[in-house]
């Protein structure tokens, strides 16, 4: 199963990484969670870059939490990089955002985003949410296959 | 007609030429296969002969020329061809030519040229007897060279036979001599054979005289052939053979001589002589044949010009056969002409003497040859003593013709006659009738004149007489023809009781008509109607007695003139005793001047009339001013009657009409018609006046003209209104007649044009061009015709047209806006225009001033617009930023308040409790906050959001909330009132927001209700429609409805009905960007109605 996989959490507010960290504990969710503080740090995991160099980069996360508004590089910015990319195309991304804007919405889906999640303000509910998605991506989700290195 | 006569008739003669020569032609070449190249010339002559005999000479020498042609191309040597082989043949072919025109010329011209040979001679005037004479030349002349040529002809002919004889003989000559030479050889050999067999001296004596012989008999053939080598050199050749021969058969009889019979018998025996021999007749044969061959063609020439000579022969002797059929013909008849020319001679000379008339003969010369015993007796001269005379010299004759113009008549036409005047022997002079012939002799020179004359002394001294006593009874007789004719009256002569006319004049005639018939007509015939009315009586009355009758007026009814009146005078002739008397009258048509009076008459009564029914007034007076006529419109004018005035003084009866007495003295002592106006106070009375003065005093014509006088006051009492209405005008006004001369302008005139009075402005359109320069809107130069004068005067019509204007003077520039109109006449012509200018340089300069302010408006606003979308893209990135990063720390908040519940609470006591409801408030806090960042962010995404406007149905809109409501609130009794297909103009997702947030507020207000009821439908609400959103709710105090729509303004507490205050507040936005309006009514408990438009569509 996707005991193994990790969870690619990308998200600048530590209070929201915390929060995240507690609302999967809360669902049992008990995968690794890797946290990238901006989109370089992420797209650096990814690609097996910078300070993550040597990483096995076709193990892809089982799902990775996107956050749109991130210093350095912005998450749609990511979200774009990551499908242009051949190794991390398939990769599962879910945008986990306060925006509820429409922009943002269009531009996700647009660009790839495999589900669109506004965070609520209250915890319980963004608890739920979260129980919800981990459960889902982890156990119901069937991971994309590998993509095979050139 | 003449000229084509002679054409078809020239035309004939050479048709008959052409159609004689063609049989010729056709008969000859049949006669070919029989004649071959011989008598070309047989058929011709015939049809030549035919020609002549048939259409005369034209025709005769045509076909001569036709057939000279026809011979020589179809039947000389080469035939079919012009050229000419021999020159007998030329001879010949000339030869027939002379014939062919010789019998051509005996030929009289024959019957159908004789005319026209006189129509020549008429229109050439030549001599006839000059054509006669050449003819006979000609005739002679032809002959003679015919003779020649054709015994020139036939002695070429004979010389030729002869020669052809001569050589014929000389060939047989040669002949014989060959055949003599043959004959002694043989001999010669015979007799020499002979001696060598016998050895006899006869043989040999023999042969001697053969050899001598053929020697003789060769030298003379040699001799004959001296004409022809080839026989000579056959000769040559014989004679040597023959020398050898000879050598041989001497030898042989040496031989014989010396050695005897036997030595020659092997000679013989050997035969060569027999060889030699036969070369010799070979040659002998060679000329034999070549001197047959001569023979026979010589023979051959001969019998050719034999038979050329007799067809020559044959041809000549039948020409001149011909010719003297013709000639003896031609003498015959003239012979037969001349015995009975002197027949008629010898009848005509008995009757000569017998005649009383003289009867002259004269010779060429007009010497006398004869003189009858009429001449004598008129004369007195004897023939003896007249004879040998010149006839002028001895008869002294004279004539009123010249007597050389006589004998030029004479010599023309053959004979004259007319007047001559000779002397007789006893000197007295006799007027004499002279007839005179000509007679000419063959050569038609003058050959002699017959005169024959009668004596007229007698009758003409008769005549002169008679002449002149006709000559002065014609003389008076044309003066009183030329009176009469000339005479402008009509004057008539009648006689007797029964007036019959002797003489009517051309006037007379005229007066009448041509038509009647007067003399010898009774005068009641002539005139019946003016008989019947009592003209006839009265004209036997001046027959009677005597006494003249002036006609005065006498209405003359004539036939054709009806109405014709005369006048005139009718007297008595005197007449002879016993001769009836007659009478003359003289009379004139006065019909014209009677009407012309009648017509006067009648002017002068239409002239009555017309002065009675005149409007105007109309007085006459006399020299003391008395009233003479007065007419009708006088009287009334002048409020008396015509008895009143009549005859009396105008100024007794007007002694107070001073100014107007004044003006008639003036007229009359001035005698010049006067017209003046004045008013007469007694009447109350404007009168225009015309006095009229004449020698027998006055006349008056007046009227009336107070009402006019009145019309023109108010006319001039308007026009001067006008013309202040103009004066104090600010706009310049200018009025011009059609030729653009200003009628009128006022005084902002002369301010508008910059000139500084009134009297300083140029009077006519064409003096401006000098003053002004004109524009048009668009800067540039306006030609004259564009100026506004001209343009009304097309026609134009415009009310702000304008023109920048320039002083060429001053520079300066002002811009007018002109209004223009033509004034038309009554006809409808431009009679003129009207222009009303403006000086609108300081309003275009305000216009400017505005254009320049909108544009820094426009500027403006446009700098406003961006600087407001830069902050709308401002306030949006806020409103990210805070629907973001305003949410993220709440999250925080309520996330780890809520881990301090779970984490903590169930362990701690000493935070159940107090502690835990401390901790939910905040939570419940921050939930609140949540909500309220979340409806600002609508609000403000109601505010930016684009709109789309399409047909809404608000119904379907409301019902699918109304159903979301009713799950949402599944415990509530919600009865919802949509009216269906309600639909507004606007976007779908703003209005859907504000439908929701009323239905919501409407839910959530009736939430005390056990029964809720929301309606959504439409209302007139103060005459408009709108949409109504209404429940029966809790409703509120309408003391607050004025805060109703604003952010975060609430009229229930959160307690009571939960909720953040922007709900209204967007919907308010919703429908304001729509261009609608919303507004509430409520009162508490009693439910509340929205109400709200939406923007008209579009």
């Amino acid at each position: 199963m996707n005991d193994r996989k990790v969870i690619l959490l990308i998200e600048d507010n530590s209070s929201d990484v915390d929060l995240t960290r507690r609302a999967l504990e809360k669902g049992r969710i008990a995968n690794e969670v890797v946290v990238a503080r901006d989109g370089k740090q992420a797209l650096d995991y990814l690609w097996g870059e910078g300070a993550h160099a040597g990483r096995d980069v076709s193990d892809l996360p089982a799902v990775t939490l996107l956050d749109l508004k991130l210093p350095k590089v912005p998450g749609l910015e990511v979200l774009r990089r990551v499908r242009a990319d051949a190794r991390t195309r398939r990769l599962p991304v879910v945008i986990l955002t306060s925006s509820k804007e429409e922009q943002d919405l269009a531009a996700g889906y647009d660009l790839g985003a495999n589900s669109y999640i506004r965070k609520p303000v209250d915890f319980e509910q963004f608890t739920q949410a979260i129980a919800h998605l981990g459960l889902y991506w982890l156990v119901w989700n069937e991971p994309p296959p590998k993509v095979k290195q050139a | 007609m003449p000229a084509r006569f002679i054409k078809r008739f020239a035309t004939r003669h050479y048709a008959i030429a052409a159609l004689a020569v063609a049989a010729a032609v056709g008969l000859r070449l049949s006669l070919d296969p029989l004649l071959g190249a011989q008598a070309p010339y047989i058929t011709f002559i015939a049809a030549v002969l035919a020609a002549a005999r048939l259409g005369g000479r034209a025709s005769g020498l045509a076909a001569t020329v036709l057939s000279v042609l026809s011979i020589l191309y179809l039947f000389l040597e080469p035939r079919f061809s012009f050229v000419v082989a021999h020159p007998t043949d030329l001879v010949g072919l000339g030869l027939f030519a002379v014939i062919g025109i010789a019998i051509s010329l005996l030929e009289a011209p024959g019957s159908f040229s004789g005319r026209l040979g006189a129509d020549r001679l008429e229109r050439t005037g030549a001599d006839p007897v000059g054509t006669p004479l050449l003819r006979r030349v000609a005739t002679v002349a032809a002959a003679a060279v015919a003779l020649g040529i054709l015994a020139s002809l036939l002695w070429n002919g004979l010389q030729r036979s002869t020669n052809a004889e001569r050589w014929i003989e000389h060939t047989y000559q040669v002949l014989n001599a060959a055949s003599s030479v043959r004959s002694y050889l043989e001999r010669a050999q015979t007799s020499q054979r002979g001696y060598l067999l016998t050895g006899s001296d006869q043989y040999l004596e023999a042969y001697q005289s053969a050899i001598a012989s053929e020697r003789q008999v060769r030298a003379t053939l040699r001799l004959l052939t001296a004409d022809n080598p080839v026989e000579q050199a056959r000769l040559d050749e014989f004679d040597q053979l023959l020398r050898t021969r000879l050598d041989m058969l001497a030898g042989a009889i040496e031989l014989r001589r010396q050695q005897g019979t036997a030595a020659v018998a092997d000679l013989v025996r050997a035969n060569r002589g027999k060889e030699r021999g036969d070369q010799l007749r070979a040659i002998l044969d060679a000329v034999d044949n070549e001197e047959r061959r001569l023979l026979h063609s010589r023979a051959m020439a001969a019998s050719a010009a034999d038979s050329r000579t007799r067809w020559i022969l044959g041809l000549g002797s039948g020409s001149l056969v011909l010719l003297l059929i013709l000639a003896g013909g031609a003498i015959e008849r003239h012979i037969h002409e001349r015995n009975q020319a002197e027949v008629v001679l010898a009848r005509q000379s008995r009757l000569i003497d017998l005649s009383h008339d003289a009867i002259i003969t004269a010779d060429g010369n007009r010497v006398i040859t004869g003189w009858n015993s009429g001449a004598q007796e008129m004369y007195g001269w004897a023939e003896k003593e007249a004879v040998g005379q010149t006839m002028h010299e001895l008869l002294h004759t004279s004539s009123s013709t010249p007597i050389a113009e006589v004998d030029r008549i004479l010599a023309r036409e053959g004979r004259w006659h007319g007047e001559l005047a000779h002397t007789r022997s006893d000197g007295r002079q006799i007027a004499v009738e002279s007839r005179q012939v000509l007679q000419r002799d063959d050569a038609g020179q003058p050959a002699g004149y017959l005169e024959i004359n009668r004596d007229i002394t007698e009758r003409k001294q008769a005549e002169e007489a008679l002449r002149e006593s006709e000559s002065e009874q014609r003389r008076q007789r044309e003066f009183l023809a030329r009176l009469l004719a000339s005479a402008p009256y009509g004057i008539s002569v009648c006689k007797g009781r029964d007036l019959v006319f002797e003489m009517v004049n051309p006037a007379y005639q005229a007066m009448v008509g041509p038509e009647v018939q007067f003399v010898g007509r009774p005068y009641r015939e002539a005139f019946p109607q003016a008989a019947a009315a009592g003209a006839e009586a009265r004209l036997q009355q001046v027959i009677e007695t005597g006494e003249p009758w002036i006609v005065e007026r006498f209405g003359a009814p004539i036939p054709g003139k009806p109405n014709a009146i005369w006048d005139g005078q009718v007297v008595r002739l005197p007449s002879a005793a016993g001769d009836e008397p007659s009478i003359l009258a003289i009379v004139w048509d006065v019909t014209e001047q009677a009407a012309t009076e009648e017509a006067l008459r009648l002017a002068h009564e239409k002239l009555a009339g017309i002065l009675e029914s005149l409007g105007d007034g109309f007085v006459a007076c006399d020299r003391e001013w008395r009233y003479t006529y007065v007419n009708a419109a006088a009287e009334r004018l002048q409020g008396r009657k015509r008895e009143e005035l009549l005859g009396q003084d105008m100024r007794v009866l007007y002694p107070d009409a001073t100014a107007f007495l004044v003006r008639y003295e003036r007229a009359i002592a001035e005698q010049v018609s006067l017209t003046f106006e004045d008013y007469y106070a007694p009447l109350k009375m404007w009168t225009e006046v015309s006095v009229h003065p004449s020698a027998d005093g006055m006349s008056q014509f007046f009227r009336d003209v107070t009402q006019r006088k009145r019309t023109e006051e108010a006319l001039r009492e308007s026009r001067s209104k006008l013309e202040a209405a103009l004066a104090s005008m600010t706009e310049a006004v200018f009025i011009s007649d059609a030729e653009g001369r200003f009628i009128h302008i006022n005084d902002a005139f002369a301010t508008f044009h910059r000139f500084s009075t009134k009297e300083e402005c140029a009077k006519t359109l064409a003096e401006y061009p000098a003053i002004l320069d004109v524009f048009l809107p668009d800067g540039t130069p306006a030609p004259l015709e564009m100026w506004a004068v001209p343009r009304a005067l097309r026609g134009e019509v415009a009310t702000s047209a304008e023109y920048t204007l320039r002083r060429k003077d001053t520079g300066e520039t002002w811009i007018g806006s002109y209004s223009f109109g033509p004034i038309r006449d009554p006809d409808g012509r431009i009679a003129g225009s009207v222009v009303v200018a403006r000086d609108i340089t300081d309003r275009k300069r305000t216009e400017e001033e505005i254009r320049r302010l909108n544009t820094e408006l426009e500027q403006r606003v446009r700098d406003r617009t961006s600087q407001l979308e830069a902050s709308n893209k401002e306030l949006e990135a806020f409103a990210y930023s805070v629907s973001h990063d305003l949410r993220a720390p709440l999250r925080g908040i309520d996330g780890w308040t809520l881990a301090l519940i779970e984490d903590y609470c169930s362990q701690c006591e000493k935070y159940k409790g107090k502690g835990r409801e401390y901790l939910d408030r905040v939570r419940s806090e921050t939930q609140r906050m949540g909500h309220l960042i979340d409806d600002m962010l609508q609000l403000s995404r109601i505010t930016r959001a684009e709109m789309h406007r399409h047909a809404v149905d608000l119904s379907r809109a409301a019902e699918s909330i109304a159903a979301r409501l009713r799950e949402a609130n599944p415990q509530r009794d919600l009865e919802f009132a949509i009216r269906p297909a309600l639909t507004a103009f606007g976007d779908a997702r703003l209005l859907e927001v504000a439908l929701t947030n009323l239905l919501e507020n409407a839910v959530k207000f009736t939430g005390p209700c056990a029964h809720a009821r929301i309606e959504f439908g439409t209302a007139n609400y103060e005459g408009q429609t709108a949409f109504v959103v209404r429940d029966n709710g809790v409703g509120f105090d309408m003391a607050y409805a004025g805060t109703l729509f604003g952010a975060f303004q609430r009229l229930h507490s959160d307690s009571e009905f939960p909720g953040t205050g922007i709900g209204l507040a967007t919907v308010q936005r919703v429908i304001h960007r729509h261009g609608g309006r919303i507004w509430a009514e409520a009162e508490p408990d009693l439910g509340a109605s929205f109400y709200f438009t939406i923007g008209a569509e579009k």
